[in-house]
């Protein structure tokens, strides 16, 4: 089970701006591999599944490395790395779910290299497209023809094209985002299940509710889409709120392996929204009552 | 540097700081980061599962914890690396190391280099650490001796003293 190969033999591009990177996959090499972090595609490459004939290292394009807030919507620089995400000071503490990579995902050494634009693009555990999607944001993909933009879970890059920036809008007032992974071992960061919440209410009454599992259908991840808009109008409480997850959860049909069987997963899943979708009542009722 | 081209194997010349040396090295577009330092006669460095999962690779580049196992040598051109042998400098043992010997922390040894650097780590970027997250960081370095409670203690101890 365990047969590592020797790195492959490749040919390496250093650009050091997009213009540069653009020009290498239309014109020099357009099977060339994206080299960021290196924390997916160096293991594949061990593994012997996969044999680039060339690389890109992109990791000298600094102008792609950053976190802005302007006017209401978050800005991330494909290139920025998962620990700079999470602990970037201008994304305020109410975005739970993004300040918990720090504890979610995988080591601190794989936070260090591993970046928000690989994670959406080849990540394994997929954290940040749940959590992305889990806040209404999108990808921006520049490529040969021109800029566009794709929603996190449905994103596919054509040739030539990179993922330059995440983009999601500012919940405001009266919002959370909560995320969690129940997993088998602590340190590599794979979940049986993982779940991100966010909810914005208007007073307490709810205006707006986002639920993603990272296996609604098999191995695909996505929302729950009946339960949000179960819960649009709804007062906060947690009375009616075992019932009425289980009732939406038992729709999905989550693939098993040999890390869980899909009933069992079916199960955490239900138990970590009702806990996702609790922490976020209890927080926004404690900060209206403030 | 615009592109490296290594499909004939062509070497090619990269500068980097070296435990706070310059060096310019020759390499190969594929080389990782870890076989450019054993190339360069760095011998802490050990290959222990090469996917990024033991933390026995553990350096320091710019400041930042990395598996030097993922990392190819060329990213970390005009960039500064830190392995053991720029902890302890002139034959003289770092707190960290003391306290790990103190301790009785290292049995075999192979999984130490990869604890002294992340405990530098730690040092420098959490120096308010409590044992929890020292736990929580060093969750990543296996021990095959299974000397985890005492490598906690050591670096517990290092934590404390800087502090006084
Ligand atoms: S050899 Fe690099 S983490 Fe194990
Ligand atoms: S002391 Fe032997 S592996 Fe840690």
């Amino acid at each position: 089970m365990y047969d590592l190969k020797a790195v492959p033999s490749f040919d390496v591009y250093v650009p050091s701006t997009i213009k540069e990177l653009l020009e290498i996959l239309r014109e020099k090499h357009p099977n060339a591999v994206i080299y960021a972090g290196g924390t997916d595609l160096m293991p594949m490459m061990k593994r012997g599944k996969i044999r680039p004939e060339a690389v890109v290292d992109i990791t000298g394009l600094t102008e792609l490395s950053y976190v802005k807030a302007d006017n209401g919507v978050y800005r991330v620089g494909g290139l920025t790395t998962i620990q700079d995400f999470a602990t970037s000071p201008l994304i305020p503490e109410k975005y739970f779910s993004i300040k918990w990579l720090t504890k979610y995902f995988g080591a601190e050494t794989t936070r260090n290299m591993a970046t928000v634009g690989g994670n959406v693009v080849s990540g394994g555990e997929r954290d940040v497209p749940a959590i992305l999607t889990s806040l209404d944001g999108h990808v921006k993909i520049v490529g040969p023809q021109g800029e566009r933009l794709d929603a996190p879970l449905e994103l596919k890059l054509g040739h030539g094209e990179i993922v330059t920036e995440l983009v999601f809008p500012d919940w405001g007032l009266g919002s959370v985002s909560w995320f969690s992974k129940f997993e088998k071992r602590a340190s590599n960061g794979i979940g049986v299940v993982t779940a991100a919440v966010s909810l914005k209410c208007d007073d307490d009454r709810v205006e707006k509710a986002r639920i993603v599992l990272n296996r609604v259908q098999g191995k695909t991840m996505g929302r729950l889409t009946g339960l949000e808009e179960e819960l649009v109008d709804r007062r906060l409480s947690s009375f009616y709120l075992r019932d009425l997850v289980e009732r939406h959860v038992a729709s999905i049909k989550p693939a098993g392996d040999f890390r869980a069987s899909g009933e069992f997963r079916k199960h955490v899943s239900k138990v970590l929204i009702v806990r996702g979708l609790e922490f976020c009542m209890k927080y926004l009722t404690g900060a209206v009552s403030k | 540097m615009h592109e490296i081209l290594d499909g004939g194997g062509v070497e090619v010349k990269m500068k980097f700081v070296l435990n706070g040396r310059a060096v310019s090295a020759e390499l190969k577009g594929n080389e990782r980061l870890m076989d450019l330092l054993w190339k360069l006669g760095i011998r802490s460095v050990k290959e222990g599962c090469s996917t990024g999962d033991c933390g026995t690779c553990n350096v320091l580049v710019d400041g930042r914890l990395v598996n030097s196992c993922m990392m190819l040598a060329v990213q970390a051109r005009n960039k500064s690396v830190v392995t053991v042998e720029g902890i302890s400098q002139n034959e003289e043992l770092h707190p960290i190391q003391e306290a790990l010997i103190e301790y009785t922390a290292s049995q075999c040894g192979y999984c130490i280099p990869g604890i002294v650097v992340t405990a530098k780590y730690i040092l420098e970027k959490y120096p308010q650490a409590d044992e929890n997250m020292v736990r929580q960081i060093l969750i990543a370095n296996i021990c095959r001796c299974g000397g985890y409670t005492r490598i906690v203690e050591a670096i517990k101890s290092v934590i404390e003293s800087s502090r006084r």
